[in-house]
C-alpha cells in the first residue's frame, strides 16, 4: 500500500492507496507513530483508494483506534468502497469507528 | 677549545718559554765563558810579549859587565872624556852588535849629556829617555820598551855605571823588537805588528795580511780579542798595549792568527745547535701532543660513553685501565654504565613482569569474555531467536488467520449473495406464481372464450392447433419449471443442512448457494422463457380468438389442454409456494451464517490485531537484542584485542 499524510484541522488525514494487508504492518505502525504528536483530536483515514483489505489490515486500524483513544483522539474512515466497505460492514466497524461515506 | 688543545698549547708555550730562557742563560754563560777565555787568551798574549820582551832585555842585561867592567871606559866617562870614552866603548859595542845582542849603545852623564852614542851625531845633546832618567834618579838598572830618539819603538836596559862605587853615569842598551816578534810568531803562530796610533803597522811578521784584512783596532790602551773576517778567512785578532816604563801605552801591539777552521767548527757548531734545538723544540711539541692525545684517550672514551648512556646506549666500552685521574674518571663512568645497564635490566624485568600481570589480566578478561559470550551472549541470542520465531510464529499466525478471514469473507459474500439471490429467487417465484395465477385466469378465460367461441374455434382450427402446439411448448416449460422446482426444494433440503453447520463450515454452504442461484437462474430465464411463450400464447390465443371460427374444432381439445394447463399451473403455484418457503427458510439460514460471519470476522481481526501488536513488541524486542548483542560483541573485540 502507499500512503499520504497532511494535517487537517485539530488532526491529521491519512490517505491510503492499494491493497491494504498484513504485509503492510510497518507502514501501519510509521503511521501511528505519527499520533504522537500533541493536540491530535481527529484521525481521518482516507479508504476511497483502497482496492483490498484483509483482517490483518483492520486489525491495525483497530490498534490505531485504541492508540488515538489512548490519546484522547477518535478515528474516522472515510470513503472505503466495494470489498473494503463490505469487509468492514461484515466486522461491524461502524460500531467501533465514525465510518463517513 | 677542547681541553687538550688548551693543555697542548699550554705546555708548548711552557717549553717555548724555558727553551727560550734555557739559551738565554746559555748565551749569557757562553759570553761570560767567552769573556774569560778572551781574558786568558789577551793574558797568554801579554805573558807571551813580556817574555819575549824579558828575553831580549835578559839578553841585554847579561852583556851589561862588558860596559860596567870596562876600567877604561869607565875612567874615560869619569873624565867626561868623549873621545876616551868613544875610543874605549867602540870595542864593546862592535862586539855586542855583532852578536846581535844590541843595536844601540849609549853613555849618558848624570847630568844627562849623552858623552857616548854608537849612532853618530848623538854625543853632546841631552837625553830625554825615560829609562835613563828613571836609572839616573835611583841608581839601578831599569828596563823596558820605549821609542827611541828615531821615534822607533825600542827594548831598552838602562843601568848605572860606578867608578869605585860611585855613580858616573848611566849607560843605555838599545835593541829592534824585530826579533822580538818573530819569536812571539814563533811561539804562537800568530803573525805579530807593532802598529802605531795612526793604525799603520811599524812592525810586522806579514805586512801583506795585515794589509788584506785590515783590522779594525779599539783606543789605543784597550786590550781587545775578536774575530775578524778576510776574503772567506776568519782570524783571531788579539789587540794588547804596549806600555813604556811609565806605563803609557806606546803603541798596539797586533797578533793575527787564521783560525778558520775552528771559526767554521763554531759556525757548524751553532748551527747544528740550533737545528737540535728546533728539533727538540718539534719533538717535544709533538711529545707534548701525541702524549696528550694518548693520556685523554680514555677521557674521549669516557666522554663518549657518558653522551652514548645519556642517549640509554650501554653497550658502549669504557676503557679504564690508565692508572690516573682519568683513569679513575673513567672507572667511574664504567660504574655509571654498569648501573645503567643494571637500570635496564632491571626496567626489562619490571616491563616483563607487568607484561606478565598484563598477560595474566589480559587472559582473565579474555576468560571473562568467553564465559560472557558463552552465558550472557547464548541468552541473548536465545532471546533475539526466540523473538525472531515469536515474530514468525505471529506472521504466520497473522497469515493463517487471513486465510480463515478470506475465508469467512468469502462465506460472508456468499451468504450475502445467497440472501441476495434467494431474495431474487423469492421475487421471481413471487412473480411466477402471478403469472401462473394470470395464466390460470387466462386459461379459464381463454375457456371460456374457447367455449365461447366454439364456431369460430372450429373454423379457426389451423390456427389454434398452433396455439395447441404452443401450449405443448408451455407444457415443456411447465414441465422444466417442474423440474427446476424440484430440484430447487432439494438443494433448499441441502442448503438447510449445511446452513445448520455453518459456524464451522461454510464452504459446503457456498456451493450450495452457488447451486441455489443457478438454480435462481434458471428458474429466472425459464420464467422468462414461460413469459415469452405466454406471449406467444397470448398472440397465438389473439390470433386464435381472430380465427377461433377457424379452429373450433380443436377448441374441444383445448379446452382439454387447458383444463390440463390449469391443473398444471395449480400444481406449479403449490410448487412454487413450496419454493417461496423454502427460500424464506434459506434466508433465514443465510442470515444467521451472516452473523456468525461476522462473529468470525471480528475474532480474526481481533486476533490479527494481537498478532500485529505482538510482532510490533518483538520487532521492538529484536532491535535491542541486536544493540545488545552488537554491544557485546564490541565489548568482547575490546576485552581480547587487549
Amino acid at each position: 500500500m502507499e500512503y499520504k499524510t497532511r494535517d487537517i484541522q485539530d488532526g491529521r488525514e491519512i490517505a491510503i492507496n492499494g491493497r491494504m494487508t498484513f504485509a503492510d504492518h510497518n507502514a501501519m505502525r510509521d503511521i501511528i507513530a505519527t499520533f504522537e504528536a500533541a493536540g491530535l483530536k481527529k484521525i481521518v483515514f482516507d479508504l476511497s483508494g483502497v482496492e483490498f483489505i484483509d483482517s490483518a489490515a483492520l486489525g491495525m486500524l483497530l490498534l490505531a483506534r485504541e492508540t488515538a483513544i489512548s490519546r484522547q483522539a477518535h478515528v474516522v474512515l472515510r470513503g472505503a468502497r466495494d470489498q473494503a466497505r463490505r469487509i468492514m460492514a461484515v466486522a461491524k466497524f461502524d460500531k467501533l469507528f465514525t465510518v463517513e461515506a | 677549545m677542547l681541553l687538550r688543545t688548551r693543555i697542548t698549547l699550554g705546555a708548548v708555550g711552557a717549553v717555548i718559554l724555558v727553551a727560550g730562557a734555557l739559551t738565554l742563560s746559555g748565551r749569557m754563560l757562553q759570553e761570560g765563558m767567552t769573556e774569560r777565555l778572551k781574558e786568558t787568551a789577551v793574558m797568554g798574549m801579554t805573558a807571551l810579549w813580556t817574555k819575549a820582551v824579558a828575553n831580549a832585555l835578559d839578553q841585554m842585561e847579561v852583556s851589561t859587565p862588558s860596559v860596567t867592567r870596562n876600567s877604561e871606559a869607565l875612567q874615560a866617562v869619569k873624565d867626561g872624556d868623549r873621545a876616551k870614552v868613544d875610543a874605549a866603548m867602540v870595542g864593546t859595542f862592535n862586539r855586542l852588535s855583532t852578536n846581535n845582542v844590541i843595536s844601540v849603545l849609549q853613555v849618558v852623564s848624570p847630568d844627562r849629556t849623552v858623552l857616548y852614542s854608537s849612532s853618530a851625531g848623538e854625543p853632546g845633546r841631552v837625553t830625554a829617555r825615560l829609562l835613563v832618567q828613571q836609572a839616573l834618579a835611583e841608581g839601578r838598572v831599569k828596563r823596558g820598551v820605549e821609542r827611541d830618539d828615531n821615534g822607533e819603538l825600542v827594548a831598552e836596559v838602562a843601568f848605572p855605571v860606578l867608578f869605585r862605587g860611585k855613580p858616573i853615569g848611566v849607560a843605555l842598551f838599545e835593541k829592534g823588537l824585530a826579533d822580538t816578534i818573530v819569536s812571539i810568531k814563533a811561539v804562537s803562530g800568530a803573525d805579530v805588528y807593532i802598529v802605531g796610533t795612526n793604525g799603520v803597522p811599524e812592525l810586522g811578521t806579514d805586512p801583506d795580511l795585515f794589509a788584506r784584512l785590515k783590522p779594525k783596532l779599539p783606543a789605543l790602551g784597550t786590550e781587545s780579542l775578536d774575530t775578524q773576517m778576510a776574503e772567506d778567512l776568519a782570524y783571531a785578532v788579539t789587540v794588547l798595549p804596549i806600555r813604556n816604563a811609565a806605563g803609557a801605552a806606546a803603541a798596539h801591539l797586533v797578533l793575527v792568527k787564521d783560525r778558520t777552521d775552528s771559526y767554521r767548527w763554531e759556525q757548524r757548531t751553532a748551527m747544528m745547535t740550533y737545528g737540535v734545538a728546533a728539533l727538540g723544540l718539534l719533538l717535544s711539541v709533538a711529545g707534548i701532543y701525541f702524549y696528550l692525545a694518548y693520556s685523554f684517550r680514555p677521557l674521549h672514551s669516557a666522554v663518549a660513553a657518558l653522551q652514548a648512556l645519556s642517549r640509554g646506549d650501554t653497550s658502549v666500552e669504557v676503557d679504564s685501565s690508565h692508572k690516573d685521574e682519568i683513569g679513575e674518571m673513567a672507572a667511574a663512568v664504567k660504574v655509571f654504565k654498569d648501573n645503567a645497564i643494571e637500570m635496564k635490566r632491571m626496567e626489562a624485568e619490571q616491563r616483563e613482569s607487568l607484561e606478565c600481570v598484563q598477560a595474566e589480566q589480559r587472559a582473565t578478561m579474555r576468560r571473562m569474555a568467553d564465559d560472557l559470550e558463552g552465558n550472557v551472549k547464548g541468552a541473548v541470542r536465545l532471546v533475539g531467536a526466540t523473538a525472531e520465531a515469536i515474530v514468525d510464529s505471529a506472521k504466520s499466525m497473522g497469515t493463517r488467520i487471513d486465510t480463515s478471514t478470506s475465508r469467512s469473507m468469502d462465506m460472508a459474500g456468499a451468504s450475502q449473495r445467497t440472501t441476495g439471490s434467494m431474495e431474487l429467487l423469492a421475487s421471481a417465484v413471487e412473480g411466477l406464481s402471478r403469472n401462473i395465477a394470470q395464466i390460470g385466469e387466462h386459461v379459464s378465460r381463454s375457456s371460456t372464450i374457447v367455449s365461447n367461441a366454439v364456431t369460430e374455434a372450429v373454423a379457426t382450427n389451423e390456427k389454434v392447433q398452433s396455439l395447441v402446439d404452443s401450449a405443448g411448448k408451455i407444457g415443456e416449460v411447465v414441465d422444466l419449471i417442474a423440474n427446476i422446482a424440484g430440484q430447487t426444494n432439494l438443494l433448499a433440503l441441502n442448503a438447510a443442512i449445511e446452513a445448520a453447520r455453518a459456524g464451522e463450515a461454510g464452504k459446503g454452504f457456498a456451493v450450495v448457494a452457488n447451486e441455489v442461484k443457478s438454480l435462481a437462474n434458471q428458474t429466472a430465464r425459464a420464467n422468462e422463457e414461460i413469459g415469452n411463450q405466454i406471449a406467444g400464447i397470448r398472440t397465438s390465443i389473439e390470433e386464435a380468438v381472430t380465427a377461433i371460427q377457424g379452429v373450433s374444432r380443436t377448441i374441444g381439445e383445448i379446452d382439454t389442454i387447458s383444463t390440463a394447463i390449469a391443473t398444471a399451473v395449480e400444481e406449479q403455484d403449490v410448487a412454487t409456494r413450496e419454493i417461496a418457503r423454502n427460500v424464506d427458510d434459506v434466508r433465514a439460514d443465510a442470515a444467521t451464517v451472516a452473523a456468525s460471519v461476522v462473529d468470525v470476522t471480528q475474532a480474526s481481526v481481533a486476533s490479527c490485531s494481537s498478532a500485529i501488536k505482538v510482532i510490533w513488541a518483538t520487532t521492538d524486542l529484536v532491535g535491542p537484542v541486536r544493540t545488545v548483542d552488537g554491544k557485546l560483541d564490541d565489548f568482547l573485540r575490546t576485552v581480547r584485542s587487549q
